[in-house]
């Protein structure tokens, strides 16, 4: 089953379908309209699991709209995906269309969101509902496209310096190792260094390119080591999939396994909790695996 | 003296290191599991009566709890029920709007849970010599 990204979900009581209908339809109609998922026939079919797809919808939805009336919260599965909403950190909204007292469970879960009446003026209510979370939706899609702007923008690492050192720094080794080689062969290789009759010109310019590799190696192994030391500075938020990411994970994989060689296992554990905290696939991983 | 210990799922080994701390001191330190994240268990009302039950209220404050609905909640909820309300700051996140609504004291700053609990003692004069029994 193929899923969508809804933007709503409305979780109601059955005995409250036709309400829940009536509230879908008006999100769902133009202009701006926003989509929405509820648990019913059309969602969940024969023969599913309907708390896994309910779990699923309620993760992927932007907004969580509860229907509260005397039966939803009598109801076993409404206050369940209430706690789970607020689990996943949902906007709540909440509308109520009776007027049954809050009981002091629903109480505490609805004290941070304002509760929209709708037992005097239902359809009013409803129109007034569907506006503000539309609003929301609007807020919620410009605060996720920001943050993808802005993970694009530190993908390449705090430490964008060091990486782009190191990089050219290595290159120039491995090119002056590459040239050296191959200058000691053109000038005859290890026979005739043995018989000393080498290509002097060639000896020369080999000899200058492994001078140029090892002055360079210093430098290389600091910035190397720096970034090592400063590679989980990537920002909060940022894409994980980047190349850019993918290379300060490993490098944070490898100063964890050095430090931990070392004797530094302390701060190499912190190090890894503040990597896995910033959401680091691998760091998460070995945190985990130190848990268990 | 009972405490309940209010923090994001991300802070949870702060958590446990601060009520460990408490504990180690002879107060009672309540942390309620944020439970499974499946529709089986509902870890909220438990976590509604805890506060109702507890004589203070700590908050690990992080960046994550300013994202956090159920600290959110809890926080809000506590300010009702007048509770005492201490805030550990714990990084360099300013506490948003929302939650700063509700608090009257300034915060401690600190990772270190035992300067936290330290600072606990210095603010509530009254708690070092119940313990101290």
């Amino acid at each position: 089953m193929i899923y969508g990204n809804e933007d709503v979900f409305i979780s109601y009581s059955s005995a409250n379908y036709n309400v829940a209908v009536e509230i879908k339809k008006r999100l769902e109609s133009s202009p701006r309209n926003v989509t929405c998922w509820m648990a019913n026939d059309a969602n969940i079919q024969g023969g599913d699991d309907f708390r896994t797809r309910i779990v699923d919808a309620i993760r992927r939805c932007k907004i969580f709209l509860f229907i509260l009336s005397n039966e939803s919260m009598g109801s076993k599965w409404c206050p369940l995906e209430l706690s789970f909403a607020i689990l996943e950190n949902k906007k709540i909204y909440s509308i109520r269309i009776d007027s049954t007292q809050l009981s002091p469970s629903f109480e505490f879960k609805l004290i941070c969101s304002q509760i929209s009446d709708g037992t005097s003026n239902l359809d009013v209510v409803i129109e007034t509902l569907a506006l503000n979370i539309k609003n929301q939706r609007d807020e919620i899609i410009i605060q996720e496209q920001r943050k993808i702007s802005d993970s694009k923008k530190y993908t390449i690492g705090a430490y964008p310096f060091c990486h782009i050192i190191s990089l050219i720094l290595g290159m120039t080794i491995l090119a002056s190792i590459v040239i050296a080689i191959a200058m000691f062969n053109k000038a005859g290789g290890i026979t005739a260094l043995l018989q000393g009759n080498m290509d002097l010109n060639c000896v020369e310019i080999s000899s200058i390119a492994l001078s140029i590799a090892t002055f360079c190696f210093f430098p290389y192994v600091m910035f190397l080591l720096l970034e090592i030391w400063k590679g989980n500075q990537l920002r909060s938020g940022a894409s994980m999939d980047s190349p850019s990411a993918l290379y300060t994970q490993y490098l944070i994989m490898t100063r964890y396994k050095l430090f931990c060689m070392l004797f530094f296992r302390k701060t190499a554990l912190e190090k890894l909790q503040k990597s896995a905290d910033l959401g680091y696939v691998p760091a998460k991983k070995e945190i985990e695996r130190l848990n268990k | 003296m009972s405490y309940y210990i209010c923090y994001a799922n991300e802070d949870r080994k702060k958590a446990i290191e601060l009520q460990k701390e408490l504990s180690g001191l002879g107060a009672e330190a309540i942390m309620i599991d944020r439970g499974d994240t499946t529709l089986l268990i509902d870890p909220i009302d438990n976590i509604r009566q805890a506060i109702v039950d507890c004589d203070d209220f700590i908050v690990i404050h992080s960046g994550y709890t300013n994202v956090s609905t159920l600290s959110q909640i809890e926080i809000t909820y506590a300010v009702n029920k007048e509770k005492d309300i201490l805030v550990i700051k714990t990084d360099k996140n300013v506490i948003s709007n929302s939650i700063g609504f509700c608090l009257k004291r300034t915060p401690i700053v600190t990772t270190d849970m035992k300067e936290a609990v330290k600072s606990i003692i210095k603010v509530k004069g009254a708690l070092y010599n119940d313990l101290r029994k």
